[in-house]
């Protein structure tokens, strides 16, 4: 399975929870500030490379993970994607594509600190105020990469 | 192959860029009247999106597909790309083209409006642009 973590820019939620997702940020309890920022992909990732699939690694399955900005086509995206992914083939013979959509949980400070960092190139003001904002958001960040773990049928394309 | 034309917004030029694929030798006028009949199946242009419809096959064997929908054909792109190569693994020649990106539809034309010649030559050299593609991946 081909698993995409999937948000507006693909550089801050949907990097925070690939990396939840892969063990790279603890479950047990919430990171320091200095872990969200040394995470992959976080904050670095800009305009131009929205819409790039960069690779997060394998999870505990081999499965391959993805981070997906899609900016603020993230539906009509995923929608596109359904048929298109059946190009490559019928799902028995090729892996199947899940998506998970970090975007709902989107708050204030996560889109004012990446606009600030990303937009503005302000990256010393902006990116502890994603980091901040990442952790705030941490629980529902694990709550949704768990609820995939649980069920990822309403994921898939 | 599969050959995909791409137009965010409405499907109008994808349909032009297929139909030239698929019939290089159809006159402008013909293929712009048949681009519009098939696109009247669709109700008004640009009305709602195709996610995804086969057109038919190309002289070179290639099968054409064609899809409208609001996202940026860069962004597309890149997402497509990316998730080819996930899906095959990287390894032999990639069975999807996305083709484009296609001029920008500018309206509601009528097949005598000054514009549509400069239109219709933007759409040939796309297609003409794609057909090297196809030689140049065919290629060992």
């Amino acid at each position: 399975m081909i698993i995409i973590f999937q948000c507006y820019g693909g550089t801050h939620t949907s990097a925070a929870a690939a990396s939840i997702y892969l063990g790279a940020l603890p479950r047990s309890r919430v990171p320091r500030l200095e872990e969200v920022l040394a995470m992959p992909y976080f904050d670095r990732v800009d305009s131009a490379g929205v819409g790039a699939l960069n690779y997060a690694g394998r999870d505990r399955r081999g499965n391959r993970v993805f981070i997906l900005g899609s900016s603020r086509w993230g539906g009509p995206m995923r929608e596109l994607l359904v048929p298109l992914s059946g190009l490559y083939g019928p799902v028995t013979e090729r892996p199947g594509v899940a998506v998970i959509d970090c975007y709902p949980l989107l708050s204030w400070p996560v889109r004012m600190g990446g606009f600030i960092s990303r937009r503005l190139g302000l990256t010393a003001l902006g990116r502890p105020l994603v980091g901040r904002g990442i952790l705030r958001i941490y629980p529902r960040l694990l709550e949704l990469v768990e609820r995939f773990e649980r069920d990822p049928a309403p994921h898939l394309l | 192959m599969i050959v995909l034309y791409y137009s965010p917004g409405a499907l109008f030029p994808a349909l032009l860029a297929a139909m030239n694929h698929a019939h290089p030798d159809l006159p402008p006028e013909r293929a712009w009247l048949r681009a519009r009949e098939r696109l009247d199946r669709h109700g008004p242009a640009g009305e709602r999106p195709v996610l995804l419809e086969e057109f038919g096959p190309s002289p070179g064997g290639e099968t054409l597909y064609l899809a409208a929908a609001p996202v940026p054909s860069a962004l597309l792109r890149r997402t497509l790309s990316g998730l080819g190569v996930a899906l095959t693994g990287g390894r032999g020649t990639p069975p999807v083209l996305l083709a484009g990106p296609l001029p920008p539809w500018r309206g509601r034309w009528t097949i005598s409006a000054p514009g549509r010649a400069g239109y219709w030559e933007e759409i040939r050299a796309l297609v003409e642009r794609t057909r090297l593609q196809i030689e140049l991946i065919g290629r060992p």
